[in-house]
């Protein structure tokens, strides 16, 4: 596997684990990180915080499967089907989302989930792109 | 020593798989000398054109496409060593990629010598293993560094590849095996979604395959074409109208797959208002057309009420 794409699985498997002080180590501190159109945060701190309450409020993941894996110097992208089950109501449901890294430093830089699922998405835009100094 | 121009031995090397990817053995022979030596693997040499022609066409009735995807082409002297993987597809629709040396010996404008260091067998002996990283492309710690397509390019934007296509000698990749376009995705993008644009629908139709499939957001997948063309009409007419885009990053993540990362500009027709929002598309693309679309749009008017629930 790719070393790229195996950095993004060892980043989930953080995540999935609830190991957050290994997981801080694969991002650059000033990160920039939206999901859907309704989040969108700009610290590894913030990120951590969602990503806490995300879990345990909202959707908690339990497979994905790649459509699409690919990896260039400073970037991966994935197309993945997601399956969680959805806490309000208990659903086990399936929703697909393309996830887009960059990289700097050799750390994740730069996170872009556009995931397509009504938990995410709100009936407007309201993402303000990247921060000028990132 | 010829003179010659630099590139203009490794330009007619390119031209030679040109020739082997359209299986046109009567233009491959053309390449060589009168009195040539043409060697693959360890097989018996070929020492005339009418030998080299038969070794080809044997191999080629053999297999339903194949592809030089090339790392490296070194011009030495009255030489060319090339460094590359060759694919092939085999009729049953399997593949094997095979690493490959080429040494290329020239008099004047002909290739005098050739030959190829590769272990062909696993081709025709499904049942040979052959690992993930047998290739050239493989580098130190397992890395991979990616070929940079040039046969495909040959077809796509050599003048003589351009002209040898229109004529009819057409890359088998292209028609059997994996069905790569051979023009440029983005092309192909860029004229299907200015037929979107000026609303002319049969020719937007004319760059989906028959079976093409779209789907937009967490919506159920439309098959067929002029299913397609209807779903878009419909959703223009009643709930999003894009009136532009802005394309952010664009990945060829491999021959046939487009990823486009962009803001797109849309109004709602039901309240005259305008939006903007993030969005992905991937394309995937058979031949020359379009066989999958998926569209990643972070806009609410283009959600299914929920996700598709599924068992646990």
């Amino acid at each position: 596997m790719s070393s790229k794409i195996q950095f993004i699985k060892d980043m989930e498997a953080a995540a999935f684990s609830g190991n957050w002080e290994k997981f801080k180590t694969f991002f650059t501190n000033d990160m920039y990180y939206f999901v859907g159109n309704k989040t969108e945060l700009h610290s590894l701190q913030e990120i951590v915080d969602y990503l806490i309450q995300f879990r345990g409020k909202e959707l908690e993941i339990y497979n994905l499967e790649f459509l699409l894996a690919y990896e260039e110097e400073n970037t991966v992208v994935t197309e993945l089907s997601v399956k969680a089950v959805r806490l309000a109501d208990k659903k086990h449901i399936v929703f697909p989302t393309v996830d887009i890294y960059r990289f700097k430093d050799g750390r994740i830089h730069d996170w872009r989930v556009y995931a397509i699922e009504p938990t995410h998405v709100g009936d407007k835009s309201v993402l303000t792109g990247v921060p000028k100094s990132a | 020593m010829t003179e010659r121009v630099a590139g203009s031995m490794a330009d007619t090397c390119v031209r030679l798989f040109g020739r082997g990817e359209a299986f046109d053995s009567e233009g491959f022979i053309g390449f060589f000398t009168d009195n040539p030596m043409y060697q693959f693997g360890n097989g018996e040499p070929c020492l005339t054109k009418a030998a080299i022609k038969a070794s080809v066409d044997s191999f080629f009735g053999g297999v339903a496409a194949l592809y030089h995807d090339l790392r490296n082409v070194w011009e030495v002297g009255e030489c060319v060593f090339v460094e590359m993987d060759v694919v092939y597809w085999r009729k049953d629709g399997t593949s094997i990629k095979l690493p490959c040396a080429d040494i290329f010996r020239f008099e004047g404008d002909k290739i005098l010598e050739l030959r190829i260091f590769m272990d062909a067998n696993p081709i025709f002996a499904p049942t040979m293993a052959v690992g993930e990283k047998a290739s050239v492309m493989t580098l130190s710690e397992g890395k991979q560094v990616r070929g940079g397509g040039a046969l495909r390019k040959y077809f796509a934007q050599h003048k003589e590849g351009i002209a040898r296509v229109a004529a009819g000698f057409i890359p088998k990749w292209h028609i059997a095996g994996p069905k790569w376009p051979i023009r440029p995705m983005t092309d192909i993008l860029k004229d299907f979604q200015g037929a979107i644009a000026s609303g002319n629908s049969n020719a937007a139709k004319s760059h989906l395959t028959e079976n093409a499939m779209m789907r937009v957001g967490n919506r159920k997948e439309v098959v067929g074409a002029q299913a397609v063309i209807d779903t878009l009409q419909t959703l223009f007419a009643h709930e999003l109208r894009p009136t532009g885009a802005v394309f952010t990053s664009v990945w060829e993540t491999d021959p046939k797959t487009l990823v486009v990362e962009m803001t797109v500009q849309a109004t709602r027709p039901s309240k005259g208002s305008s939006v903007e929002y993030p969005c992905v598309e991937t394309y995937r693309f058979e031949g020359d057309k379009i066989r999958e679309w998926r569209v990643y749009p972070l806009v609410g008017t283009l959600l299914a009420p929920e996700s598709f629930a599924v068992r646990a």
